[in-house]
């Protein structure tokens, strides 16, 4: 069996590339809950199993459902408790069997194989539909016939019409309007097999049922009016014939008022269910010295740092980013502009080039002249000194940048005389609307500054990495790694990026050093480090106490320093009011800036970016 | 349908080429802007076999100078001898001279073409102090894939704004599966399926690779396909390993392939 998770980034792109947009997946435990071993019409969106016997088998659903008309039409179609809703579906499910098999040859065996899979869960009585109700008995009838795993004899007549009518939705030119009339008219035809106009071979007799108590005495025996499996719990809601009859009442009416030019287009609909997915990471650690401020030495091996790479499924990210900070974006690419150009060297005596070098030309003609051998560089050519730049993006995520980037303002309530007075002067208190939009966290705001930044990098063509540390205590600091030196800018890069989320405490120093290191393996000529944090450095066992700030602050600043002598560029920026106090003192040269209000952190870390790099 | 019967093969898909022939007669420089592989080279071998111009392409690159294009002066014996490059012997002769992917070029190179671009249509040549007027058949054609661009490679404003700009972009299924059953000799129904593979992948150019699968792949799988590679295989080869190295991204590629090719 393939786990969800290992297939579920792929999938996603596969999806995407399908529809046109992204597209995400709600899990469920049990396949049973979804097509084609379910019968019961979902709520909307992409469903997907937890487990599959192979990633061909998700394939195969997940196209499914794509290809599947959902929210058509009026609102018994939207009613997922509507008897018309589960007619609709089984001829959407049969429609789009049909489509995959001819306009996607390739995936045709495997629906076969999937429908086989289904097929072998059915319960052993399954396929005894002449034991159903008549409308009980139809409705599973069509759904084994797009199963393949039933076929109705010639003389079942009311069974063959309902079957060839069910048939029109393999069409080649069907279409989500198809199966809406394909379902009206199958509906018509559940109304006369209900009133007793028409019957299958298996109809029980009108005499000896005149009340309908065929169809009321399903509630007792629990079997659903769509064929579904015996042992299914149903609502209440769709048992008994009195509620068939509303329901049929019901699309009557609503059939009269639909007016087709309303009814939406045929098309793939798109749903974004949000789900997560970690995959099983790989983790390495190193071991790093630390500085202890009171006794004035290194701690040698003191910290364990543990690296591990982030993956995410959030592939719209980037994507959410550059469309939120549009402006900001433009104006980026074009302060990106104004770096220092890159330079021209020029190469005497080449072979070839812009212009003569009259120099070994004049020492040719010496030689030719002289019968000594001839150097034919005679050119000067122009090379370009490339641009070698690498930057590191050190994010903290200790659990308080989970909070809000805009601090919400204190709700006031009026209250008249004393509240004790009277009980229901609380009302309005716990009648507050809550907030419909997510907050925006800090570690929110800093993963969009950090994306802008990597990916106007990345437009220039620099070296970049992003990493995010936390922790707690010296033997587990975490050190995560959204993108690394030499991944390539791809959607699950973007996605790691978007996986940082808020984690523990603040060990900033080990998390420097690490990122150093990391830094001084690559040959770059200019070698950056930004860290953006939140607070102070800080842990659990930083320092004498929890309150020791000093320890931690002082740990850091040698970081620091070290960094810079080791010829890395390093700068904080912190969105901690208080943070002057204490990044005079750790940062090197005061490379550091405070930033007061949060949401300015993508334009003051890109105005830092570019003023470090010389354009003011 | 246009389809030449002895020049270059190519299906117009809206007005370009009577934009063009409009800006040949008006003696207008023309920028062709479009994603790699869509078609952008074909239509001005197409056109300058239509209008009975010879054509000189230069594809720019990083280390090409202004130089490469004007000319230089070589030795010869104990002389030097001036050589014209690509533009001056358009500009001479009255050829059409297509730059493709300017902007891989050094910056120089779009200073020279700036006088030949507007109502002077000179080309000044420093080193041999010539003020060389162009041909009245002469004309400057130059391409550039906005979406492929880095920051520090973008074409100039000033630049831009002296050509007249006809877009490009990929064809449609039914227009592209034309274009690949004419190149390749692939049955109808194989080059539908693999302009689907171009089309359904191109939904995928914000995660990675913006330009997606180009037409000039598919036309690559239909040969590798008359080549007797299998289709799922050509696939593979062609569109496949050169879209992309992302491992997650080549699986969704090939789960495209795979469901439309039996």
């Amino acid at each position: 069996m393939i786990p969800l998770s290992e297939v579920q980034a792929s999938l996603s792109l596969f999806a995407e590339a399908l529809v046109g947009q992204p597209v995400t997946f709600a899990t469920i435990e049990d396949q049973s809950g979804c097509w084609p071993w379910s019968d019961e019409p979902g709520e909307g969106g992409v469903v997907l199993p937890a487990t599959l016997h192979s990633r061909a088998s998700y394939r195969t659903v997940l196209l499914h459902q794509l290809l599947k008309q959902t929210g058509v039409g009026d609102e018994l179609v939207r009613a997922p408790s509507s008897l018309y809703s589960r007619v609709f579906d089984l001829v959407e499910n049969h429609r789009v069997t049909a489509e995959i098999r001819r306009s996607f040859p390739g995936a045709s065996s495997d629906l076969g194989q999937v429908l086989q899979d289904a097929v072998s869960t059915l319960p052993a009585n399954y396929t005894q539909v002449e034991a159903l109700e008549p409308v009980d008995g139809l409705l599973r009838v069509l759904r084994l016939h797009t199963l393949g795993a039933l076929l109705v004899p010639d003389e079942d007549q009311l069974r063959r019409t309902a079957v060839q009518l069910f048939d029109q939705a393999r069409d080649t030119d069907a279409t989500g309007g198809t199966s809406e009339r394909i379902a009206g008219e199958l509906m018509h035809l559940l109304e006369g097999l209900h009133q007793g106009r028409l019957r299958t071979t298996a109809l029980p007799d009108p005499e000896s049922d005149p009340e309908g108590e065929g169809l009321a005495s399903e509630a007792t025996t629990g079997v659903s009016l769509d064929g579904g499996t015996p042992n299914e719990v149903v609502d209440g809601d769709r048992q008994g014939g009195g509620q068939l009859s509303s329901e049929l009442g019901e699309y009557e009416q609503a059939a009269n008022e639909i007016d087709d030019t309303e009814r939406l287009p045929s098309g793939l609909k798109l749903l974004t269910v949000k789900a997560a997915g970690t995959l099983p990471a790989k983790t390495r650690t190193f071991v790093y010295d630390e500085w202890d401020y009171h006794s004035g030495q290194h701690r040698p091996a003191w910290c364990r740092v543990i690296e591990e790479r982030l993956v995410g499924d959030d592939h719209e990210f980037i994507a959410d980013v550059r469309h939120r900070h549009q402006a900001l974006r433009m104006h980026i690419r074009r302060r990106m502009l104004q770096l220092p150009a890159q330079h021209l060297v020029r190469v005497h005596r080449s072979l070839d080039g812009d212009e003569l070098d009259l120099d070994a030309a004049i020492e040719a003609v010496v030689d030719r002249r002289s019968g000594a051998p001839v150097d034919d560089r005679l050119q000067i050519r122009r090379d370009r000194a490339a641009r070698d730049v690498a930057t590191v993006f050190l994010v903290d995520l200790s659990a308080s940048t989970s909070s809000p980037s805009v601090p919400p303002e204190p709700e006031v309530f009026e209250t008249v005389g004393d509240p004790m007075d009277d009980p229901m002067s609380y009302e309005p208190i716990w009648d507050a609307p809550r907030t419909a939009e997510p907050v925006r966290r800090v570690i929110d705001v800093a993963k969009d500054a950090v994306a802008l930044m990597a990916d106007a990098l990345h437009e220039l063509g620099d070296t970049y990495a992003v990493y995010g540390f936390s922790g707690t205590g010296r033997d587990n600091v975490e050190f995560k790694i959204g993108k690394d030196f030499g991944d390539r800018a791809s959607s699950s890069s973007w996605a790691s990026i978007a996986a940082m989320r808020p984690l523990r405490y603040t060990r900033m120093g080990p998390a420097v050093r690490h990122a150093a290191a990391k830094l001084g393996g690559v040959a770059a000529q200019t070698k950056l480090l930004i860290v953006v944090s939140d607070g102070y450095p800080q842990d659990t066992d930083y320092g004498r106490d929890r309150n020791d700030r000093d320890y931690g602050m002082h740990d850091t600043a040698r970081a620091l320093r070290d960094a810079t002598n080791a010829g890395i560029e390093t700068f904080c920026v912190t969105i901690d009011p208080a943070g002057h106090d204490y990044l005079r003192e750790m940062c090197p040269d005061g490379r550091y800036l405070v930033i007061d209000d949060v949401e300015s952190l993508p334009a003051e870390l890109a105005k830092l970016y570019l003023l470090t790099m010389g354009v003011e | 349908m246009f389809c030449a019967v002895d020049g270059p093969f190519y299906l117009p898909l809206a007005d370009e080429a009577s934009v063009f022939e409009a800006a040949v007669a008006a003696r207008l420089p023309v920028l062709l802007k479009g994603p790699t592989g869509c078609g952008k080279t074909r239509f001005v071998e197409h056109m300058a076999w239509r209008l009975g111009r010879e054509l000189a392409t230069v594809a720019c690159h990083e280390d090409l100078t202004a130089t490469d294009l004007v000319g230089r002066y070589l030795l010869s014996g104990d002389e030097t001898v001036w050589m014209d490059g690509p533009l001056t012997r358009s500009v001479r002769s009255g050829a059409i001279c297509y730059l493709d992917e300017i902007v891989e070029a050094r910056k120089d190179t779009t200073v020279i073409i700036h006088s030949l671009t507007d109502h002077r249509r000179v080309l000044p040549i420093d080193k041999t102090a010539e003020m060389l007027q162009a041909h009245d058949d002469f004309l400057l054609v130059i391409s550039y894939n906005p979406g492929y661009q880095s920051v520090l490679k973008d074409l100039k404003p000033s630049t831009r704004q002296r050509f007249v700009s006809i877009e490009f972009d990929y064809p449609d299924v039914e227009s592209e599966a034309v274009i690949v059953e004419t190149e390749t000799g692939v049955d109808h129904d194989t080059a539908v399926r693999l302009a689907r593979c171009g089309a359904q992948t191109r939904n995928l150019r914000e995660r990675g690779f913006e330009d997606g699968v180009s037409t000039r792949l598919l036309v690559y799988a239909g040969h590798l396909m008359m080549q007797g590679v299998a289709p799922r295989r050509a696939c593979e080869a062609a569109l496949v390993q050169a879209i992309s190295d992302d491992a997650d991204m080549q699986t969704a590629v090939t789960d495209i392939v795979d469901i439309i090719f039996p």
